[in-house]
């Protein structure tokens, strides 16, 4: 077996690691439903009624979806007065914002595409790390 | 992005691992080795024809440059091989790469290398690049006429275990 096909191997050993961590052993959605939860609570310390929010699914990202009865004022805010959006947006890990009454819009990048962005590299990080720690001694037999 | 690095972390540091375990098992591990054969052909080793003294090199030197001036050939081919091949990686200083740049030439058994004189010796040593040197350093002429001989304990008293 060549050397390339270790690698792919590994590889897609890498990205089904992810995904039984992220989806099957529920890591995925309790961190975005923990983003969830913070998001609600900042809108309802805004305490306008009716606002919901809910974390983008299928696929799952970090983006957050509100919805409900607010004009311009209440979602943008004025000045140094934040509106609803900015509030959400300052959730630490949230990615995006939008109104779910303000056209498609997009769900933001899948967060299963999030950490394979960052699996990846760190795979082929390791693979650096493993060949400078394994490299072929120079051979006294050759 | 350190609450999402935290909710992974574990994944990442799986990642890491299986690059680290990968590179290992693509580049770490020796490739291996044919195991010795079970039986050397018992060849006699020949006595080097030329170039063992400094006369014999002069002359040998001498019909070189005859040869070349007139455009023949004046020394045999490298020695042909009379058998099955043998597992030239028993010698000490032949790995994998040696051996197949070995083959390449034609060397495939101990007794031809045994046969080889100094010229021949420098002749082949000039047609393996990287390991032009490693045949006289590693003394591979010497060591091939104990096990052209299939004289393995005379090998291993000399140059070492043969990992029998």
């Amino acid at each position: 077996m060549t050397p390339t096909v270790k690698i792919v191997i590994g590889l897609a050993a890498t990205v089904v690691m992810g995904w039984v961590y992220h989806a099957p052993l529920g890591n995925g959605e309790a961190f975005v439903g923990g983003l969830e939860a913070q998001a609600r609570a900042k809108v309802a310390a805004a305490e306008l009624p009716g606002i919901a929010v809910s974390a983008a699914r299928q696929p799952m990202s970090r983006t957050m979806i509100l919805s409900g009865p607010a004009d311009q004022f209440q979602r943008e805010g004025m000045g140094e007065m934040p509106g609803l959006t900015g509030r959400v947006e300052a959730v630490e890990g949230v990615a995006a914002v939008r109104w779910a009454d303000e056209g498609k819009g997009s769900r933001g990048l899948p967060l299963f595409a999030e950490l394979l962005a960052g699996l990846v590299p760190v795979y082929l990080l390791g693979l650096l790390l493993g060949r400078l720690l394994f490299r072929p001694k120079r051979e006294t037999y050759l | 992005m350190a609450s999402l690095f935290e909710t992974y972390q574990i994944p990442l540091i799986l990642a890491l691992l299986i690059g680290v375990a990968i590179a290992w098992w693509a580049f770490g591990r020796r490739a291996s080795v044919a195991p010795p054969v079970d039986k050397v052909h018992e060849t006699p080793a020949v006595a080097p024809r030329e170039g063992r003294g400094i006369g014999d090199q002069a002359a040998a030197a001498a019909a070189d440059v005859t040869g070349q001036v007139i455009g023949s050939p004046v020394h045999c081919e490298l020695p042909g091989a009379s058998g099955p091949p043998d597992n030239l990686q028993m010698l000490k200083g032949v790995g994998p790469k040696l051996a197949l740049a070995l083959n390449e030439n034609g060397i495939i058994r101990f007794d031809q290398i045994a046969r080889l004189s100094d010229n021949e010796v420098a002749i082949l040593e000039s047609k393996l690049g990287p390991f032009n040197g490693r045949l006289t350093r590693d003394r591979v002429v010497e060591q091939a006429h104990y096990l052209a001989r299939d004289d393995k304990d005379g090998f291993e008293a000399k140059f070492g275990n043969l990992g029998r």
